[in-house]
């Protein structure tokens, strides 16, 4: 009896084995797999999570075999690949700064047939191990659930740092780090208890940055290297809709200006040169060495009347740190003359060399606007050109560097159009980009099926490790009043 | 022997009539609230769906109560399973109920607990999920209280509260207090008071309490990551976040109260008639009450107009109208838009009270009813990217941040009329995982792309054909100038003449309804519209002109006719008004002259 059973557990084993396993009788189909996401020939950091996929031309069983130079590792599944994030990393280990190639095959009508391989590329320079992101519907003047979410990039853990679930009725959006850091960020609050949230040293403190000599509350952030000020833009924003079918929303600015926060002083400070009534001054950046401040401006102009006239060209003034002090002249870097188009979120490595901006064909909000797409700036030679290999037929907007100015993660939607998603990218030391990928998730089919977009995507060197029970006592207090002065 | 009889007779008789009854009311007086809420629950047969829910306390009964919504689709489906699951909480009920009390003729009291799932049900922001977890937790309460031994009694309870914490949610306070009026039943009925038994016994409950209290609180802080209440209830008892489901609270308190009550009460037998009289007067009370406060049949009302628009039946809507004619702007917009649908806009509108332009069209107010409601006026007109506007912000607004298979379905429409073909697949995927949707996206799916298809398809082809051609930034408010472009850019649009038209109309502007009559030769009315010809007519006079010499052709005798009776009596009676108002309400001229409300 004993030795019918071993046997029938042999038979049983070897059956499924040889189900899920090609052997060497296997037809070609010498094509590329078509999968998604698409990892075709992209270069991924050593520290990504499993590279899960699912293959759409084939809803049968597939095999995987992974070959490195340092081993192999093999994965079945029926449609959808689900790697072990042990055993991924494991053999990522071994294989570090290699080129991977992965042999699929499928099984049709008993028939395994194999896709010809798809190479990856293993970058051993890691990107920075968590991301930040905001996860809103696509929406128009309501929101459901939205929240900021931290998600580890080698594992698939997320972790909800704030979410309106326990906050009805509150919007929350602009989150920012200073250089990466998870100790030092920013974010908004807007509904019945809306404030700016700063952590920082330690310490949470709820700001109301709403003053009598600026436009609005602060609005879109930018840290200054030293922890020791925040630049925002303030501006008076309103969001209208289209009634043809190409277009949905426009977002625009009828009025915006520039301040720095202040935050050993608590006060906002700005200059007539970033707060002009001539001109619409709007997304902050400040250079790595914090001597610059980097933003975008167009020419003051009635809105809605002109919204597809305005356009913004990428401007930088100088920014004396020790006494909080602007340069005397704006100098402007790409004019929208030239470029007859618009400029947003202008974003420098933090090496310095380059900067990632947005264009578009008109105004500042680029997420709506199908024709967004990435440019790089070498900030040594001066050279503007398309991120050709980022960009595609959907929008590209949001975009933000990791720590070691070797990956850019950027908001897309070239999967559907409307949700947007994050896309990883690796760039060289010569300024080149590699095919950028989509963030892998333990389920493929999470981006088919959420109905949020990954908003405003930003690399973080460690875990936020801020206690909630903290921040929702932070959240429920009196807010800080902060000052406002204009620099000499 | 008689009144065992009468008891045995008389129970009978109510389990039946108690599931009948429920069934009746959800069928054919309140059925439209259980396809209102069905359309507001999307459920999906995933695994992730799943997973999602049971990652949170009280997941697996909003699963469980997700899951049973869904059916409220099939219009008798959603009251058989309520009256089903009501049936079987009030079984259960009455076995923890004989336990306490076995004597049979408190069997009534086991109806309230259900009963108040029945009233509770009345309410749409009471999810299914409220009643599937106070059945759950008394369910447990049964399996407590028939466990035999104090100690397999006790680990039975340890075992339990954190289970029942985790699938029902708040719903485990109520099984803890079945457990803790049990053991005080226990103790009073076989320990007499034993000083060594009660400290035993004492010990066990402030263990049970004390892990009743920690766990939402070690949940709240570690797991689920929220606060205080909402830790302890969960997110399925009440389709408000943060709001405290009252009722359900009550009904929580009512299972442990009536355990007590049972116990307490002794019946002699010559009383026993008296007393199984006064409990079911006392139910049919309670039930009486209870409809008359919770029940909301304005809602039904609106809720049925919006049902019938909802699945295209016009005539059936204009036939509903004249038992239940419309109370407020939701009901009267669908009945307007049912009346553009049959083309009898021109011709009825006026039979019915109109209030303003708002009774033409709804405004989003940051909740999700209206703009579902108002999303299918624009999907009608061929104003696809409102519609899809109005979908989304309903979706948005859903109280329990839920998503709505009626909004998804319709998103993949506009996007599919608007060739936005990958969104409109993430939505047709998505429905594909739902039972009743399914056949519907699958269908579809075979759109995507074939633009050949979508233009011969009779509703999508002819929202293409009236798509808007020049851009301009939508606002129901700015409905005019939409409206007025509609008609430029599309003469053929039949619909959104005549809905421009009713806006001129009902804002008494005659100057732009005289000059769109001109227009009206586009449509070749074989007839043209009874309040047109009002209309036209009253202007003549109001220029001076002669109405039966000076009137176009196609005005009828009749009309004509009509209007000389109607300008007879309203210059030569003061009580003008009341006198017109039988034979002449239905006309413009009456609401031309004695409808003053707020027409804007």
């Amino acid at each position: 009896m004993r030795t019918f059973v071993r046997y029938s557990v042999y038979l049983i084993l070897f059956v499924v084995a040889s189900c899920s396993k090609p052997g060497n009788d296997y037809l070609t189909t010498g094509t590329l797999p078509d999968i998604f996401p698409d990892y075709c020939g992209v270069s991924v950091p050593s520290n990504i999570a499993p590279l899960n996929f699912k293959l759409l031309d084939s809803p049968g069983r597939i095999y995987v075999l992974f070959k490195g130079k340092n081993g192999d590792l093999g994965v079945s599944g029926k449609q959808k690949i689900r790697i072990p994030v042990r055993t991924w990393h494991k053999f990522l280990s071994r294989n570090a700064d290699d080129t991977l190639t992965f042999e699929i095959f499928t099984r049709q009508k008993d028939k395994w047939k194999k896709y010809n391989p798809v190479e990856i590329y293993i970058k051993k320079e890691r990107a920075d191990p968590w991301l930040v992101y905001r996860l809103i519907a696509p929406g128009y003047e309501s929101w459901s659930e939205m929240g900021i979410y931290q998600r580890e990039i080698s594992t698939f853990k997320v972790r909800n740092i704030v979410n309106n679930k326990v906050l009805p009725g509150t919007c929350m959006n602009c989150h920012s780090f200073r250089n990466n850091s998870p100790g030092d960020m920013v974010f908004h609050l807007r509904g019945t208890i809306g404030a700016t949230m700063l952590l920082h040293d330690g310490e949470i403190l709820k700001l109301d940055t709403r003053t009598a000599g600026t436009i609005s509350n602060c609005i879109y952030p930018y840290w200054h290297p030293s922890g020791n000020y925040i630049a925002f833009s303030v501006n008076n924003i309103s969001q209208i809709f289209h009634s043809i079918q190409e277009k949905r929303t426009e977002v625009f600015d009828s009025k915006s200006d520039l301040v720095i926060y202040d935050i050993k002083n608590n006060k906002l400070i700005t200059s007539d040169l970033i707060s002009s009534d001539q001109s619409f001054e709007t997304f902050p950046a400040f250079s790595p060495d914090g001597n610059s401040l980097f933003f975008c401006s167009a020419e003051q102009a009635i809105m809605p009347d002109n919204y597809d006239n305005i356009k913004y060209s990428l401007c930088t003034i100088s920014f004396d740190p020790v006494n909080a002090r602007f340069g005397d002249q704006v100098d402007t870097i790409v004019s929208a003359l030239t470029t007859g188009k618009s400029i947003s979120f202008p974003r420098i490595s933090p090496d310095g060399r380059y900067l990632v901006f947005t264009l578009s064909d008109y105004g500042n909000f680029s997420i709506w606007h199908r024709e967004a797409d990435l440019y790089q700036l070498n900030l040594e030679t001066g050279e503007t050109k398309p991120a050709s290999a980022l960009n595609s037929r959907e929008t590209e907007s949001y975009h933000s560097w990791s720590s070691n100015s070797r990956w850019l993660v950027f908001s897309s939607r070239r999967t559907d159009g409307l949700y947007t998603q994050p896309f990883l990218a690796y760039i060289d030391e010569k300024g080149n980009f590699s095919k950028p990928f989509l963030l892998p998730q333990r389920d493929p089919d999470l981006y088919f099926n959420m109905l949020r977009s990954f908003n405003v995507p930003e690399f973080i060197t460690a875990k936020i490790e801020v206690s909630r029970l903290a921040l929702f006592k932070s959240i429920g207090s009196a807010s800080k009043n902060v000052n406002f002065e204009v620099a000499k | 022997m008689v009144s065992n009889r009468y008891i045995k007779y008389s129970e009978y008789f109510l389990s039946g009539l108690f599931p009948a009854g429920v069934f009746i009311f959800y069928a054919f007086f309140y059925n439209s609230h259980l396809h209102f809420e069905e359309q507001f629950k999307l459920f999906l047969l995933s695994g992730d769906f799943l997973a999602d829910k049971l990652k949170q306390p009280g997941g697996f009964i909003g699963y469980i109560g997700g899951f049973l919504t869904q059916f409220y689709y099939i219009s008798l489906a959603g009251p058989a399973i309520i009256a089903i699951v009501l049936f079987a909480f009030q079984q259960i009920i009455k076995k923890i109920l004989e336990i306490c009390n076995p004597e049979r003729v408190l069997y009534p009291l086991s109806f309230f607990p259900p009963f108040l799932g029945a009233i509770i049900l009345l309410d749409e922001f009471y999810p299914f999920s409220a009643i599937i977890g106070t059945m759950l937790a008394a369910l447990a309460g049964w399996l407590y209280v028939s466990t035999g031994g104090e100690k397999m009694r006790f680990m039975t309870g340890l075992i339990l509260i954190p289970l029942m914490y985790w699938l029902g949610g708040g719903a485990y306070l109520c099984m803890v207090m079945i457990m803790i009026v049990y053991e005080l039943i226990h103790l009073i009925r076989y320990d007499h008071g034993q000083s060594g038994h009660l400290y035993y016994k004492a010990g066990r409950l402030v263990i049970i309490a004390a892990l009743t209290a920690i766990i939402p609180f070690i949940s709240g802080r570690l797991l689920i990551l929220k606060p205080g209440f909402n830790s302890v209830m969960g997110e399925f008892y009440y389709n408000k976040l943060m709001v405290v489901p009252v009722l359900i609270l009550v009904l929580f308190l009512l299972i442990p109260g009536l355990m007590l009550l049972a116990f307490l009460l002794s019946v002699r037998k010559e009383r026993t008639r008296i007393f199984l009289a006064a409990q079911i007067i006392l139910i049919i009370g309670f039930l009486y009450t209870g409809i008359k406060i919770f029940a909301n049949f304005e809602a039904e009302e609106i809720m049925t107009y919006d049902q019938l628009v909802r699945n295209s039946k016009w005539p059936e809507v204009l036939k509903y109208a004249e038992r239940k004619p419309p109370r407020n702007f939701l009901s009267l917009a669908m009945l307007n838009l049912s009346l553009a649908k049959t083309e009898r806009m021109g011709d009825q509108m006026f039979s019915y009270d109109q209030h303003g332009v708002n009774g033409l069209f709804l405004k989003f107010d940051k909740e999700y009813v209206s703009p579902m409601l108002g999303n299918e006026i624009f999907y009608q007109l061929g104003l696809t990217n409102a519609s899809q506007e109005y979908a989304f912000e309903s979706m948005e607004t859903i109280p329990d941040m839920g998503k709505s298979s009626r909004a998804i379905k319709r998103l993949a429409e506009t996007n599919l009329i608007n060739g936005q073909y990958k969104v409109s697949e993430k939505y047709l995927h998505l429905l594909e995982k739902t039972i009743f949707y399914r056949k519907w996206a699958v269908q579809t799916l075979s759109y995507l792309g074939d633009e050949d298809k979508i233009n011969g398809d009779p509703e999508w082809g002819t929202r293409r054909q009236f798509a808007v051609l020049g851009d301009y930034f939508f606002h129901v408010e700015n409905i005019e100038a939409s409206l007025n472009r509609m008609v430029k850019e599309h003469p053929d649009n039949r619909i959104a003449f005549e809905y421009l038209m009713a806006f001129y109309m009902i804002r008494k502007d005659l100057r732009n309804v005289a000059n769109l009559i001109p227009l009206m030769e586009r449509y070749r009315y074989n007839t043209v519209p009874v309040s047109y010809q009002e209309a036209l007519l009253y202007i003549i006079v109001l220029n001076g002109g002669d109405p039966f010499a000076d009137s176009p052709a196609y005005i009828s005798e009749s009309t004509k006719s009509r209007m000389s009776v109607f300008s007879d009596i309203y210059s030569n009676y003061r009580d003008a008004d009341e006198r017109l108002k039988n034979n002449f309400g239905a006309t413009y001229w009456y609401y031309l002259l004695y409808n003053g409300e707020n027409l804007n």
